[in-house]
């Protein structure tokens, strides 16, 4: 632990790392989701009604915290409520499974079909997480950060054109690709300035332009200032989320004056605190499907320690958890954070 | 408000609905105390009726594998005290689909092989160790080969030592007789890559994919 540094909430040291403070110690978040099957089961929130419904959501968001103890809790678990209220067809599946985008269906065809609804931010499944905000705001109080979520433009592309149609789009007519980036951003700001006004103190902005189909070239080009944007315009700390393989874009986001980027387990946290070079904090990192769904608690530590060991501001989990993780894997990392600390 | 995941020790299994009771989750839960292995199938809901779904579980792991309970209601281990830990995920697994108003029969130790067109039994030999052997017919390559596929489906299903000496003949590395397990394992054997393929859906399942990656 920092001797020098007062105690903190994890609310306190969450902010102090986006800000990038000093901080008491490491925070532990995940800024996608940490929701399990067996913590549904606790609280009675099983999918898919904890992603449409605000109470379920809010108290299966607030076990991060009260069963794992996480310094952050996110009620946003999947990455379709907007693409739910611009008119996508879905697939809310079960309780052990992800809702999803039919992106076979497309809603649009071009640019000029993109109409973002007046009911953006009313529409019962944006709603259900702006509640969700408040009665996690009132139910923990200052001691825990609230985290949102609202989808970047190339997320929403995907979801509303279909990927590859909009991938063979980004090669063809860069033209047209800007505009429909450039009209969908208006959802990730309404949605996001909702998120801030319900209570949340900071906001992941999942924007997939993925490391396996999209190159560091294309990030620049396409999104860097978009995302320059997103942080004048959005007034809280944001945290860019993209899977995959990142390391060749990283220069570019840190860059666009975000708090944060969640970074995956395909880059090493060296190499990517080497990229960053302080301009951006770290979270993420430790792997989902081999590690923390897989392995067991003492490996899960081991990942956690080359994060700290490398100067990772925030330790998380790499992307949205498996449903099936174990519990004992989870609280493996913030045990892991507090060893660490004991030792230097 | 006590732990609810204190002292369970290492999840080795998860039924992520479970078809038959309100779609909870149950794990089985293992740990090892003086005695040896120790295994609980373990749901956090809070439904009424849930403990009578999960003693059914427990009740049918006994028939099913021939484990024994413990003091407490809701643990099991093997007379051995091993773990057995590939073999006891796929006895659990099969008692959760076994349906709630059916009576679980002890497994037998033979099964009609559709492949080979013959009834396949596992006669013990003492001390942990198995035979496979093909009723009523001649001992030759094509059953041979048979029974050898067959036996090393048995060790990947119970995680078993296979004798080198003998292709038809596997040993439990306890050196103890587990006959109901082997009776059921058996089952399973001529489908064992479908058995693979059932974890390996498993695990794949309730993995978020980015939406570049997703179908």
């Amino acid at each position: 632990m920092n001797g020098q540094i007062a105690a903190m909430t994890g609310r306190q040291r969450v902010l102090a790392a986006l800000r990038g403070q000093e901080v008491d110690r490491t925070p532990v978040c995940c800024p996608t989701s940490v929701a399990t099957v067996e913590l549904m089961d606790l609280v009675d929130a099983p999918f898919p009604d904890a992603n449409r419904s605000a109470e379920p959501m809010a108290r299966l968001a607030a076990t991060a915290h009260t069963i794992l103890g996480f310094d952050s809790v996110m009620p946003v678990f999947s990455i379709i409520q907007e693409s739910s209220a611009l008119g996508c067809k879905m697939q809310w599946e079960g309780k052990d499974n992800w809702p999803t985008v039919r992106m076979s269906e497309p809603i649009w065809e071009g640019p000029d079909d993109i109409y973002i609804p007046n009911d953006l931010i009313s529409h019962p499944d944006t709603k259900c997480v702006l509640d969700a905000i408040k009665l996690l705001r009132r139910e923990l109080g200052d001691d825990v950060a609230i985290f949102g979520k609202t989808m970047g433009p190339w997320s929403l592309a995907y979801h509303c054109f279909g990927v590859e149609k909009f991938l063979l789009l980004s090669l063809d007519d860069p033209a047209a690709t800007k505009e429909i980036l450039e009209k969908l951003k208006k959802s990730t700001i309404d949605f996001g300035n909702a998120q801030i006004e319900a209570g949340v103190d900071a906001l992941t902005l999942p924007d997939h332009a993925t490391g396996d189909l999209v190159s560091g070239e294309y990030y620049q080009r396409y999104l860097r200032d978009l995302h320059i944007e997103f942080a004048e315009r959005i007034p809280c700390p944001l945290i860019l989320h993209i899977c995959g393989r990142t390391v060749d874009r990283m220069g570019f986001i840190a860059e666009t004056g975000m708090a944060a980027f969640h970074y995956d387990s395909k880059n090493k946290p060296g190499e990517s605190m080497d990229t960053v070079a302080g301009r951006i904090a770290l979270v993420g990192n430790i792997n989902n499907p081999e590690t923390l769904f897989s392995k067991g608690p003492d490996d899960v530590k081991a990942e956690v320690f080359a994060n700290l060991d490398a100067g990772v501001q925030m330790i998380g989990p790499e992307c949205a958890i498996p449903l099936q993780t174990s519990i004992a894997n989870l609280r493996a990392i913030p045990e892991a954070v507090v060893e660490w600390h004991a030792r230097h | 408000m006590a732990d609810p995941f204190a002292d369970l020790g290492q999840r080795i299994e998860l039924v992520s609905t479970d078809r038959y009771f309100r779609e909870v989750s149950i794990g089985l839960y293992a740990r090892e105390d003086s005695e040896g292995w120790i295994f609980r199938a373990r749901c956090f809901a809070s439904h009424d009726g849930l403990a009578d779904r999960l003693g059914f579980i427990v009740g049918a792991m006994e028939t099913l594998g021939g484990m024994q309970r413990t003091e407490a209601e809701d643990t099991l281990r093997f007379s051995c005290g091993g773990a057995h830990m590939v073999a006891v995920r796929r006895l659990f697994l099969q008692a959760c689909k076994i349906k709630p108003d059916a009576k679980p029969d002890a497994p037998v130790l033979s099964l009609w092989d559709k492949k080979s067109e013959l009834t396949v039994t596992a006669v013990g030999v003492g001390q942990g160790a198995y035979a496979l052997s093909a009723e009523g017919a001649e001992e030759d390559d094509q059953v041979r080969r048979r029974l050898g596929a067959l036996r090393n489906a048995m060790v990947k299903l119970a995680d078993a030592q296979a004798d080198e000496a003998a292709a038809e003949r596997f040993c439990f590395i306890c050196g103890q007789d587990h006959e109901p397990l082997v009776g059921l394992l058996l089952q399973a054997a001529p489908n064992v890559r479908a058995v693979m393929r059932e974890y390996e859906m498993n695990a794949a399942r309730g993995v978020l994919l980015a939406p570049g990656s997703q179908e």
